[in-house]
């Protein structure tokens, strides 16, 4: 059963279609935030909200939106709220076209055996990205939606989300290449 | 074409380390807040009773009814038997009747009895007779019951027109064998009682006039003669003219020496 199935039924009061679709979605959703954030205690309280908003919203849910996008978009908006209400507002944000990087630094090709070392290497690269541009990657990773769906969620355009990914790909290749 | 860019954005080694990273979930009391915020959300709400504005005023009006009609019936269940006799009425066409008028009309009774007795003949009756007989019997006993009711009524009725009267003639009530006066009298005669009042005035003429008035000496009657003329005068209004002459002739008599 995909996701708007569930979400209608629930909105029907049927409890289980809820169970599924938090337990497909939550792993996914609360590493984006939490990565996004990046305090843990925050990312708990913006999860547990942008939950409870969807449970509130259930009525409203129309089959023809995309739960995934929907689903992400409250969780966009939840994480602009809570930077608007720390008076921080990420530059990256209103820059849709940040300045060119050389991609000179292409990743070694990395074996099984230090793959678990390059992770955690590449959670520390993650998190030295711009919010914007860790978003725009964080979707794409976590959600596999396409650039036009990443682009409803964060609410800009498909090329700001294209140009957005493709300097966090760089950044991430350089990074994990400066540190090995 | 669109897809075809959007794979040049693919990083499949990025990738595949991405996918070895922590694979942070949320922890456990977090799932159990949000699961059963959405159970609790989707449960029917109770019926709030004062949703429905009606069923207030509603069940504040049953309260009053109820409350008025248990004190109503208390108030009179409490109300002392004299006051619920009815008041002394010269109008009250029962109270002007004696309460031997009203005995007399209980007399069926009697009547019912003795049909009584003549119903229980033997079964050789045809059962239709029996049937009526039947009927009968069952009439004459309600209209035994109805009748013994209407003489409680009435004794009843006439009791409270005595403690009506008492105030008014003390003596003539409380002690029977005493003289009546003519105030009595007259209040008898004006409440339609002219039964009693004849009573009474028999009893004053006695005690004054002794039992034969032919050979009763004028001097020596004990009476004034205010009263004397009084007594005239009620005997007339009781319509007992020639009694009433026989006194006048005797009054004249005295007056006269």
């Amino acid at each position: 059963m995909n996701d708007e199935t569930l979400m209608l039924a629930y909105s029907n009061g049927d409890t289980t279609a809820f169970n599924h679709l938090y337990s497909r979605h939550k792993g996914a959703i609360y590493r984006y935030i939490k990565r996004q954030c990046g305090n843990e205690s925050i990312a708990e309280e913006l999860f547990q909200d942008i939950w409870l908003k969807i449970i509130n919203a259930r009525q409203t849910y129309k089959a023809s939106a995309k739960f995934t996008t929907w689903l992400y978009r409250i969780a966009h908006n939840r994480l602009i709220d809570h930077y608007r209400k720390n008076s921080r507002v990420p530059t990256s944000y209103e820059d849709d076209e940040p300045d060119d990087i050389e991609d000179t630094c292409p990743v070694d090709p990395v074996t099984e055996i230090n793959r678990s070392r390059q992770a955690e290497k590449l959670l520390d690269c993650i998190s030295q990205l711009p919010e914007a541009q860790r978003e725009s990657f964080l979707l794409k990773e976590e959600t596999g939606l396409s650039l036009v769906e990443i682009a409803d969620v964060a609410g800009t355009s498909r090329e700001t989300i294209k140009s957005r990914v493709r300097y966090a790909l760089r950044a991430l290749r350089r990074c994990l290449q400066r540190l090995s | 074409m669109t897809n075809e860019k959007d794979s040049q954005l693919d990083d499949p080694q990025l990738s595949a380390i991405y996918k070895h990273t922590e694979q942070d979930m949320p922890p456990a009391h977090l799932d159990e807040v949000i699961l059963n915020a959405a159970k609790q959300k989707t449960k029917p709400r109770p019926l709030n009773p004062f949703s429905y504005n009606w069923r207030v005023p509603a069940s504040l009006a049953a309260v009053l009814i109820i409350s008025f009609g248990i004190i109503t019936f208390m108030e009179i269940d409490m109300r002392p038997t004299s006051s619920i006799a009815p008041a002394f009425d010269e109008s009250d066409t029962l109270f002007q009747q004696p309460i031997a008028s009203i005995a007399e009309s209980v007399q069926p009774q009697k009547e019912s009895s003795a049909l009584r007795k003549k119903s229980a003949k033997p079964a050789s009756e045809s059962p239709d007779r029996e049937k009526t007989i039947a009927r009968i019997q069952q009439g004459l006993t309600a209209k035994q019951k109805s009748n013994e009711r209407k003489l409680q009524l009435a004794q009843t009725m006439d009791d409270s027109a005595t403690m009506t009267l008492s105030s008014a003639m003390p003596r003539l009530l409380s002690t029977p064998t005493e003289i009546p006066d003519i105030k009595s009298i007259r209040i008898l005669r004006q409440a339609g009682n002219k039964a009693l009042a004849n009573k009474q005035v028999d009893k004053f003429i006695r005690h004054y006039f002794g039992n034969e008035l032919n050979k009763v000496n004028p001097e020596e009657v004990k009476l004034s003669t205010t009263d004397w003329k009084a007594i005239i005068n009620e005997l007339r209004k009781l319509d007992r003219e020639s009694i009433a002459i026989k006194l006048e002739k005797l009054l004249e008599k005295r007056l006269g020496n």
